[in-house]
């Protein structure tokens, strides 16, 4: 049995500098795995020690193509990492990292089932696995709160609303799991060290079968930093309690008590 | 020069980092801090995730790794704010790896790879701190036991740890440095009483008073061999000057950082603090400090991880650090003013805890005779 | 500018008619609406100013709107509108990218802003974390596009505008997904994001009784409970679905109160439609008094227990 886990490569968002004409830049940022997508290696790790292989699947632009992004993910438990590296996937939308991962799912063959996190850590769209899943016509399910695997199916945990509906599944199946799903382990030194070991091949998107969507399906006009707050930030001083009555009198002010 | 990481020393402390923001919040040291707790809790999720592995033979579980390495996680434990949070009970563990039995290697790596406090460290007494020589906690053998009769202070960890270390004095023997003896025993024996001692920093680790009233034991808790004692000992304290000296990197950091962001954020007369070039001076100060206190510990790192003799280089690095450490600390302090002062700011933590570097493992002032000995020597 | 050609709103919960109105009114003056639920909800959308309401039919309790992907998809390249909307639920998320993946394009998620420019349709939401904001112009013919929670007024036309109602039930092929057991489990945020008040508690809210202090405050005021995602991820003081910002929910109540939050983007994104801010924080230099109307620096077992004395005075 074959588990692929979909990871981004993607920068800090807290290390976004913006400049004073409101443009910003990751030229200094660090870059590291999705945190959303380590609960899917987390989950597709536990899942694999009973019954096969784990694949990581990370696609980019020569950025990811870097001793650290696949180390980083191979220390966090799959068996092998298959990276799609193509200039063409700058800036990609969902429509073409997800033709890419899809192609790439294809080309590893026999996969079983397909993980990832919720979304990613800087655009958070919560797309690509949904996306992937449809693109190799296969069921695909979001917000899943936990994975057990019972043979040639899947038992999930999936949250609507209100309501957690258990679903069985008949595999292969594309899975997004939330932060539920599994709390992921940090790597050790041991885990890191075997990273160096694993098999690492490297595609690019005319590696891959059908032909993969190469241009954005939408244009971007401008990416700005969000204009700085507009609040009152009036702070009050003095001992707890003073500090206390003139907020409440500002509250009343503002009619909120 | 190369002063690069390794991809797996820098995966390592991302992984490390990520394990800190998990498990070792601010308001989880300020809470130790405030209830004078160890960090059992941070301790046990250190082991799960393996870092209690690091840094001995694989023969033993472990995972090797260089002394770079280790001085990275210690200061980076040091950055979050947390006080010998990573480091020390590993080189405990190495006193044992080195000279201990094959039974007290099984017993300690147990306890320590458990996350576990391995050992008490029971070397100072009342009248032996800096003058080793001066100790009078004895060991006598008698009817196929030992006996251990005299009393310990300033010991760390003791209510808390399965065992204690314990260095006694053969007193008839005229070369004190030949008259020592390293003992692993349990400290729930009859005999041994544990007083407490009030103290004002490191409030996440006790200090205790220890008192061995005929204390009998098995001779089989000799460590290594008998009288070679101080020599075993010796043999860990330059790695642990540079240990220390990198804890007192990273609270350092962690300390300039909180005064840089206060100078940049604070304002007085209509202006953010950091504009005014007096506060701009110390700012400066603590940063070249902090710069030759890393390239002081990084150095000292390397050399080890090159077989090159340390000579005094570790004395060296542990006077500086502490020093321009706790100056750093004080600046910081100083920017914050009255806020500073106050338990909420980490500051006032942080000057406290540094300040007790100048004084434990070893003071200021037997840094520089170590040092100074030597050069006066070199050049004799 | 609007364009001539009609957009879709595509509704299966009562909650979302009038916002998707009113959100797809900034693309055409054409807005179709396709319902995917009971009778009541088409009514309601038939009434509701849509110029067309479609019924695709009553969904089965094993089947969701996210079902209907094929179908709407076959349909949308036959009428070609501009776009699709929808409400941005975990069922719709699911259904816009099943979608967007049949119709060749790249769904537009949380968007805030939506017009058209040139006939072609032009959007923004934000991205990384709140930080930034991004405006796209679509490319592909058709758009899939789920629209930020808060981010557009609905269009009330009142109940005496009945328009028509087309029944255009689809075929739906169930997925080869059977539902074992189904059990209701109601978000502990609850009513979370209708309240008039919010009080949320951040990670230097010190231990998991210290909460309490908090929830006084939320009582005093008269205010839900919410907090910051490491209170409910990893240190599982709070629900999952108790925590606001990226990953979690935003709100737009009247008050928001943050006890204890350093006032990272990642949360204050989830508060900033909030009309006021109270920021109550022990360290003066955290980002969160910036982003506050008001603000007071000091420790949470004084300042708030002072404030909700204060609050009993004042009631």
């Amino acid at each position: 049995m074959t588990i692929t886990v979909l990871c981004k490569w993607c920068p800090d968002t807290e290390d976004l500098e913006v400049g004073s004409d409101g443009s910003i830049s990751f030229e200094r940022a660090k870059w590291s795995i999705s945190e959303y997508d380590r609960v899917a290696l987390e989950v597709a790790t536990s899942l694999a020690t009973e019954v096969g292989e784990v694949v990581a699947v990370v696609a980019g632009t020569s950025i990811i193509d870097t001793s650290m992004t696949r180390k980083s993910v191979l220390s966090r438990g799959p068996d092998r990492l298959v990276m799609v590296v193509d200039d063409r996937l700058a800036e990609a939308d969902a429509r073409q990292s997800a033709s890419a991962l899809a192609g790439a799912i294809a080309r590893i063959g026999d996969v079983d089932l397909v993980l990832c996190g919720a979304g990613s850590t800087d655009l958070f769209a919560q797309q690509v696995g949904i996306q992937v899943g449809e693109r190799l016509g296969w069921p695909t399910l979001n917000e899943v709160a936990s994975v057990h695997l019972t043979g040639s199916s899947c038992r999930v945990e999936r949250r609507v609303v209100d309501e957690i509906d258990t679903l069985e599944v008949a595999l292969p199946v594309a899975l997004a799991v939330t932060a539920d799903a599994a709390l992921p382990r940090v790597p050790g030194m041991r885990e890191i060290l075997a990273a160096g070991k694993k098999p690492t091949v490297v595609w690019s998107l005319d590696d891959l079968g059908p032909p993969a969507a190469v241009d954005r399906a939408s244009q971007v006009v401008s990416t700005v930093a969000r204009s700085h707050s507009t609040r009152l930030q009036v702070l009050f001083e003095g001992s707890p309690t003073e500090a206390a009555a003139q907020l409440v009198g500002a509250l009343r002010h503002e009619s909120l008590v | 020069m190369d002063f690069s990481l390794t991809d797996e020393q820098q995966l390592l402390l991302d992984s490390f980092q990520e394990l800190l923001d998990r498990e070792c919040s601010e308001s989880y040291i300020a809470e130790l801090d405030r209830t004078h707790q160890p960090a059992t809790a941070f301790n046990k999720a250190l082991s799960e995730a393996g870092f209690s592995s690091l840094g001995f033979p694989e023969e033993y579980g472990g995972t090797p790794a260089d002394a770079l390495t280790l001085v990275l996680l210690a200061e980076k434990a040091a950055h979050q704010g947390l006080t010998n949070g990573f480091g020390g009970a590993l080189l405990q563990v190495r006193d044992i790896l080195m000279f201990g039995s094959e039974e007290q290697k099984k017993t300690v790596l147990a306890l320590y790879q458990a996350g576990e406090s391995p050992f008490s460290l029971c070397i100072t007494e009342p009248g032996a701190g800096s003058d080793d020589a001066g100790m009078t906690t004895t060991a006598t053998r008698a009817d196929g036991k030992v006996i251990i009769n005299g009393s310990k202070t300033f010991i760390t960890g003791a209510q808390e740890a399965k065992y204690g270390l314990v260095l006694t004095r053969d007193l008839e023997n005229p070369h004190p440095h030949r008259a020592m003896s390293m003992w692993l025993i349990p400290m729930d024996l009859p005999g041994i009483t544990i007083h407490p001692l009030e103290k004002f920093a490191w409030n996440n680790e006790e200090f205790n008073e220890v008192f061995f009233d005929h204390v009998e034991v098995d001779p089989s808790t000799l460590v290594g061999e008998e009288n070679n004692g101080f020599l075993q000992l010796m043999k860990n304290f330059e790695f642990e000057r540079v240990v220390i000296a990198a804890s007192v990197l990273g609270q350092a950091q962690a300390a300039f950082e909180d005064a840089a962001r206060h100078a940049a954020t604070r304002k007085q007369f209509g202006q953010p603090i950091g504009d005014f070039q007096l506060i701009q001076l110390k700012l400066t100060n603590m940063a070249v400090k902090l710069e030759n206190i890393r390239n002081l510990v990084y150095k000292s790192a390397w050399m080890i991880d090159a077989g090159q003799p340390l000579k005094t280089m570790a004395s060296m690095t542990k006077l500086y650090a502490t020093q321009a450490g706790f100056e750093i600390a004080d600046d910081a302090l100083q920017i914050f003013g009255g806020i500073g002062v106050t338990a909420d700011a980490r500051i006032s933590r942080l000057w406290r805890d540094m300040r007790l570097n100048r004084i434990g493992g070893g003071t200021d002032e037997m840094m520089i005779h170590t040092v100074g000995r030597q050069i006066v020597k070199d050049f004799g | 500018m609007t364009t001539t050609r009609p957009t879709w709103a595509i509704i299966d919960s009562a909650t979302d008619v009038g916002v998707l109105l009113g959100a797809a009114r900034q693309l055409s003056d054409v807005v179709v609406a396709l319902v995917i639920g009971p009778r009541h909800l088409v009514e309601q959308a038939s009434s509701s100013g849509f110029s067309e309401t479609r019924w695709l039919g009553e969904p089965a309790a094993t089947v969701g709107s996210e079902d209907y992907a094929a179908a709407i998809a076959e349909l949308a390249l036959r009428e070609t509108p501009t776009a699709a909307l929808m409400a941005s639920s975990t069922r719709n998320r699911l259904l816009a990218g099943r979608l967007a993946a049949r119709l060749d394009t790249s769904a537009l998620t949380d968007v805030s802003d939506l017009r058209t420019e040139d006939d072609t349709v032009v959007v923004t939401h934000s991205l990384y974390g709140g930080a930034a904001l991004r405006t796209e112009r679509l490319l592909s013919a058709i758009g899939v596009i789920t629209i930020s929670a808060g981010a557009f007024a609905a269009f009330g036309s009142g109940p005496s505008w009945p328009g028509p109602i087309v029944e255009a039930s689809c075929a739906v092929t169930p997925p080869p997904i059977s539902l074992l057991e189904r059990r209701s489990e109601p978000r502990s945020a609850g009513t979370l994001p209708q309240a008039k008040v919010v009080v949320g508690a951040g990670r230097g809210v010190g231990s998991r009784d210290d909460l309490g202090v908090v929830e006084e405050l939320a009582q005093a005021l008269g205010g839900q409970m919410a907090c910051t995602r490491p209170l409910a991820e990893g240190l599982n003081w709070m629900g999952r679905d108790q925590y606001l910002g990226v990953s979690g929910l935003s709100i737009a109540p009247d008050l928001y109160v943050a006890v204890g939050v350093s006032g990272q983007m990642q949360h204050m994104v989830g508060v900033d439609q909030a009309r006021v801010i109270v920021a109550i924080n022990n360290d003066k230099a955290a980002p969160v008094f910036a982003e506050s109307d008001y603000g007071i620096v000091g420790d949470l077992h004084q300042v708030v227990p002072a404030l909700v004395d204060a609050l009993k005075a004042v009631s």
